[in-house]
């Protein structure tokens, strides 16, 4: 915590399973959603996220907490470039977790509108399925089995792009 | 998370990420992906922007949005900060990743560019290769857009061999072949890089005793050939693009400008005339003019003057004017090629 934050507006959050979190307003307005609730004067002292577990939440708190300590990148040209890197690796250890959890963040985040967080975790996917043949990128996402290709459809699929399956 | 159903817009922001391989793979994992892909995603991913290369800055330009200054192109970027005075040239563009020569500069003169995620990644450079021997360039594939390749052409000497530096996507290195051309030392190349369609790579040349012709080399079997020019008529200017998929040739000289689209490679007789213009010949209108680059579904870029770029739809309506655009920068030697907006890594370029 930095010593400012006594003086800072606090917002507190509540996940689905009844877990309050009480974070600076600095840190919430990383979410566009929540941004817009405070400007629009509908945000209560306590806002809940009926659809956001505490795991998940805790983990979005991390992430905005350190992104908004962070100098923003359009606020002038010369960025501490050791900022940034420091903001880089910080994104990919936040990123070393398993695959639903990512996607719990993802859902989550896309929920929030918090930006670079969306962009994080997709490509976190996006880099976890490279390469990877349609079965394991099936293993790696947990895809539900009533929502396969047929038989004859996965063939034409490989058919048409044979290349691609090598 | 069993029932896995990410919200389309998130959808895309993923598949915008994958290269070409692991996209028709990921297609392929569900019924509600593999049925929305071919619509929504390829279009997504096949919209063509127009890319200027003014000064080392790259200016993208989308032709169906209306915007008459440079400035108010939607993307700007430099490969490498301050490039002026660096003489680069664009080789080719591959799922929006762009091949970029960095002529002198020794060692890591070749980067691969993604002028929308400005993300770059260096080729290393093929061993023996360095400035004192004048390269072509070449960046294409055989059969299959898999098995993409960066082709460093050395020019002939006296001694008549020419060898080529080919560098696979696939084995991510280099590799060295003799390519023989008789007389191959007659050849003088009028372009640094060469122009690929379907499987070829196409240079305009001055052959030593015959004058201008097309040298082309066939990727897949690493063979040259020549091809004659549609016509005997002499222009002052001559570039090769794509028109349809095809290799096509803008000719063009003060009193007319010629498209002509070559059907069947190799063979003289298959081209045929796609466009002839007295619209530009109107008085002293065309001396200002300069065809810079033909876009593939039939629109010429042309400059005027030196500070204007003008973009006509020769297969629609000739007469129109479909994009003109002023920029404050002398661009009479600029380059302009077609690419496709993607978030794919430059280090990931058909890799698996």
């Amino acid at each position: 915590m930095s010593t400012s934050s006594s003086s800072s507006k606090k917002i507190v959050l509540k996940s689905a399973d009844n877990e309050t979190f009480e974070i600076d307003e600095i840190v919430a307005l990383e979410s566009q959603a929540i941004k817009n609730m405070i400007e629009d004067e509908c945000a209560d002292n306590v806002i809940p996220l009926g659809n956001i577990d505490s795991k998940t939440l805790s983990k979005i708190i991390e992430y905005c907490k350190k992104h908004a300590e962070s100098p923003k990148k359009d606020d002038n040209a010369d960025i501490d470039e050791k900022a940034v890197e420091d903001l880089k690796s910080f994104d990919a250890e936040f990123a070393k977790v398993d695959m639903p959890l990512i996607q719990d963040i993802l859902m989550a985040a896309n929920f929030l509108n918090i930006d670079n967080l969306i962009g994080l975790m997709c490509r976190t996917i996006a880099d976890r399925i490279k390469g990877k043949t349609p079965e394991e990128i099936r293993k790696i996402l947990n895809i539900n089995k009533n929502d396969l290709l047929s038989p004859e459809q996965e063939a034409k699929a490989r058919e048409e792009n044979s290349w691609a399956f090598d | 998370m069993a029932d896995l159903q990410f919200p389309e817009d998130i959808l895309d922001n993923i598949v915008f990420r994958l290269s070409t391989k692991t996209f028709f793979r990921f297609k392929s994992v569900t019924k509600h992906w593999n049925s929305l892909i071919p619509n929504h995603f390829m279009k997504l991913r096949s919209k063509p922007l127009t890319l200027l290369s003014v000064q080392g800055i790259f200016h993208a330009i989308d032709n169906s949005v209306p915007c008459d200054h440079l400035d108010y192109s939607i993307i700007r970027s430099s490969p490498l900060g301050n490039l002026e005075g660096n003489k680069i040239i664009i080789v080719g563009a591959f799922n929006g990743i762009l091949l970029i020569i960095f002529q002198d500069q020794f060692p890591n003169h070749m980067r691969l560019y993604n002028p929308f995620t400005k993300q770059s990644d260096n080729v290393p450079d093929p061993p023996s290769c360095d400035h004192t021997f004048i390269y072509n360039y070449g960046f294409g594939y055989g059969t299959t857009p898999d098995d993409l390749k960066i082709f460093l052409l050395r020019r002939a000497s006296v001694t008549h061999r020419r060898s080529c530096h080919v560098y696979s996507f696939k084995t991510r290195s280099w590799d060295k072949t003799a390519l023989w051309l008789a007389e191959g030392y007659n050849y003088k190349y009028m372009q640094d890089a060469g122009t690929f369609v379907n499987g070829f790579l196409y240079w305009i040349a001055h052959k030593h005793g015959s004058g201008r012709l097309i040298l082309a080399l066939d990727i897949k079997n690493m063979e040259f050939s020549e091809i004659e020019f549609p016509t005997k008529r002499t222009f002052r200017s001559v570039t090769l693009g794509t028109l349809n998929g095809h290799l096509c040739m803008i000719c063009s000289n003060s009193s007319c400008c010629e498209v002509w689209q070559c059907n069947k490679h190799g063979t003289a007789e298959s081209w045929s005339k796609k466009y002839s213009s007295k619209l530009l010949s109107r008085g002293n209108y065309l001396y200002e003019f300069e065809p810079v680059s033909m876009l593939d579904e039939g629109k010429i870029v042309m400059i005027k003057g030196s500070n204007q770029v003008i973009i006509h739809d020769i297969l629609k309506d000739p007469n129109k004017e479909v994009k003109a655009l002023t920029t404050p920068y002398d661009i009479s030697r600029t380059q302009i090629i077609e690419y496709v907006e993607t978030l794919v890594s430059p280090s990931n370029l058909y890799s698996s």
